[in-house]
């Protein structure tokens, strides 16, 4: 029993990170229908920014992760505003544009950080155990710290005029237009609403494992994996997909396949998509 | 600074062989998104399909050359019909995902432990190319002003530049007829083109079919040059570099690929050897970039040029900004 728990543990861990990803690629592809495949690299730059505001870890990690969800947000505004608001009219056009920036971030991490991998130092450093559980404290951390993000995102989204707005662009964004409402600056909005995500889970992805300047691009095919499967444009559909793939991840590794993980995490994405092809909560139709 | 060095280098690039690997899988890849519209990002997968059913045949159960070339030929084919049939009734957006995760998942075959007896694991195969480099007419190679290439080069070029002859030949002449009208409609609109009673999902296979297996001819060229292949260089950063060949060539084009892949590979080569040169002559102080900062900043270069051309010359140096798939529809 508490081996199991203890797996459940591990996947909640990893969900949280793939969630705080897949749930900013899928808002910013429900409004604009952009793939944006540089929304990985935002992490990794969150992550790096919190290394350097938070070198020494311990309660400086707090101001690391503000830092991280500000910086994150600008930087998301700013693409936006330069590039991705040019490539509204042909989304495709903004996928194109993503590539490119993932060569322009990650080599510009590379440059300024150099290529190695980098480990923050703990927030809290020491592992709980309940029920023969052993919980490291910064993974518990991590957990919660997400679970407070999606309930504020939840409400924000739900419960708010703002968010309510959010919800009328991805539905229609012309017919939203019409009615009066500011779809240029939700869409802004929405960026930056993503990169706080990106932002959070690159703090938290930084406490969980060593980061490099190119972890960005597998981030990505993981929280577009995580985003199909739950159904693309799908907020909750996001949540749960993240779970999804990291309970697949913990179970493939614990049958000792651990260099088949990727490979059964995109073949559960492409046979989901034959059977399924809105994923598993309703999302965008994936056929024409 | 050797200027000598840095020209020959950069001039080299013009028709060296790995500018013939990335001009061949362009030239397929063109098939794919700028005739048909269709979004395969898994065109580095075709390439390595075929270079290791050529590489698997020989080095690793020794069969004649020619047979691992047939090989590697119903390979591409193979792949392509596993990855359409799942894959070709999806959305633009959704292909493009589901080709990048196909293609890392034949990466991922090809790299992993368990299967190394058949295709050497990471370190990949070498010993497949003796019998072609043995039926090279070339006694040397060839030092003529700026251009030095030995003997096994000018082989492979000459074999290289034949195929992507014939490569731009076929696709010359298959979208003049009616087939290729066919295939640049579903790309403008698929519905009216069903609407006029087209197999559209048949006619996006035979096109996934034709531009794998062009691109698969890159894949021979690049096994061959080499003399090895190994899973890590068919990544998706290989299909990345195809994409921004056929954008800056201009998609839709015949000549589109072969212009790009050349232009792409003189300004990466040149900004790769003025660079550093630069720096060990002091030209580029220390403090703004040492010798390995100089290769991060010819990637950010080749990301920067790629986005201003979508953003402001979508079609590329020959297209039409009509033809071009990346309008507003």
């Amino acid at each position: 029993m508490s081996i199991f728990l203890q797996q459940v543990f591990n996947t909640l861990s990893s969900a949280s990170v793939y969630a705080l990803l897949a749930v900013g690629v899928t808002l910013v592809f429900g409004l604009t229908r952009i793939v944006n495949f540089a929304h990985g690299d935002l992490l990794t730059v969150g992550s790096y920014v919190l290394f350097l505001v938070a070198p020494a870890g311990a309660i400086w990690f707090l101001a690391g992760f503000a830092a991280a969800m500000v910086a994150v947000a600008v930087l998301a505004v700013v693409l936006e505003r330069l590039l991705f608001r040019r490539t509204l009219v042909a989304p495709i056009r903004g996928f194109l544009v993503s590539l490119g920036l993932i060569q322009i971030i990650e080599s510009g991490l590379s440059y300024f950080f150099t290529a190695g991998p980098r480990t923050v130092h703990p927030f809290i450093d020491r592992v709980w155990t309940v029920g023969g559980v052993d919980m490291p404290a910064d993974r518990v951390v991590v957990i919660v710290g997400t679970a407070a993000v999606f309930l504020a995102l939840t409400f924000y989204l739900e419960r708010t005029k703002a968010g309510l707005m959010i919800r009328a662009v991805a539905i229609d964004a012309e017919t939203a237009g019409l009615m009066g409402g500011p779809v240029t600056r939700t869409i802004a909005g929405v960026f930056a609403l993503g990169g706080m995500l990106a932002g959070a889970g690159g703090a938290f992805g930084a406490l969980l494992a060593p980061v490099t300047p190119f972890l960005g691009y597998a981030l990505i095919l993981k929280g577009f994996a995580v985003a199909l499967i739950g159904g693309l444009g799908n907020v909750r559909g996001a949540m749960l997909g993240a779970v999804v793939l990291a309970a697949l991840e913990t179970v493939v590794i614990t049958f000792g396949l651990s260099t088949w993980v990727s490979f059964f995490g995109f073949t559960l994405m492409i046979v989901l998509l034959i059977v399924r092809p809105r994923g598993l909560l309703r999302g965008v139709e994936a056929e024409i | 600074m050797d200027w000598n060095t840095i020209f020959s280098v950069t001039v080299e690039s013009l028709i060296n062989p790995t500018t013939i690997v990335y001009a061949l899988a362009a030239i397929g890849l063109n098939v794919h998104f700028g005739y048909t519209g269709l979004l395969n990002f898994g065109q580095s997968a075709f390439l390595g399909v075929a270079a290791y059913g050529l590489a698997m045949s020989v080095a690793t159960y020794g069969l004649p050359f020619f047979v691992g070339i047939l090989v590697g030929l119903a390979g591409a084919v193979v792949l392509a019909l596993l990855l359409g049939v799942p894959t070709l009734r999806l959305r633009a957006d959704y292909l493009a995902i589901v080709t990048i995760a196909a293609a890392e998942i034949v990466r991922l075959l090809f790299r992993s432990v368990s299967l190394s007896k058949w295709t050497g694991g990471s370190d990949g195969l070498q010993r497949f190319s003796d019998d072609f480099y043995s039926r090279n007419p070339f006694t040397t190679g060839v030092n003529l002003w700026l251009f030095s290439f030995d003997r096994r080069e000018l082989w492979v070029m000459v074999v290289g530049w034949t195929l992507v002859l014939i490569a731009s030949l076929v696709v010359f002449l298959a979208m003049r007829s009616p087939w290729g009208r066919v295939i640049k409609a579903i790309r403008e609109d698929e519905d009216a083109v069903r609407s006029l009673g087209k197999n559209v999902f048949s006619y996006k296979m035979q096109s996934l079919v034709l531009g794998g297996v062009l691109g698969s001819l890159g894949g021979f060229v690049f096994a061959l040059s080499r003399a090895a292949v190994q899973p890590d260089t068919f990544g998706t950063e290989f299909t990345f570099y195809m994409y921004a060949i056929v954008i800056l060539g201009g998609a839709a084009r015949v000549l589109g690929p072969i212009l790009g892949a050349a232009l792409f590979w003189v300004l990466l080569n040149f900004i790769n050897a003025l660079l550093p040169a630069m720096i060990s002559d002091g030209l580029i102080p220390r403090w703004v970039m040492d010798a390995n900062q100089a290769g991060a900043v010819g990637y950010i270069l080749v990301g920067a040029i790629l986005i201003l051309l979508l953003i402001f010359r979508p079609q590329g140096i020959l297209g039409d900004k009509r033809e071009v798939m990346l309008d507003a529809r």
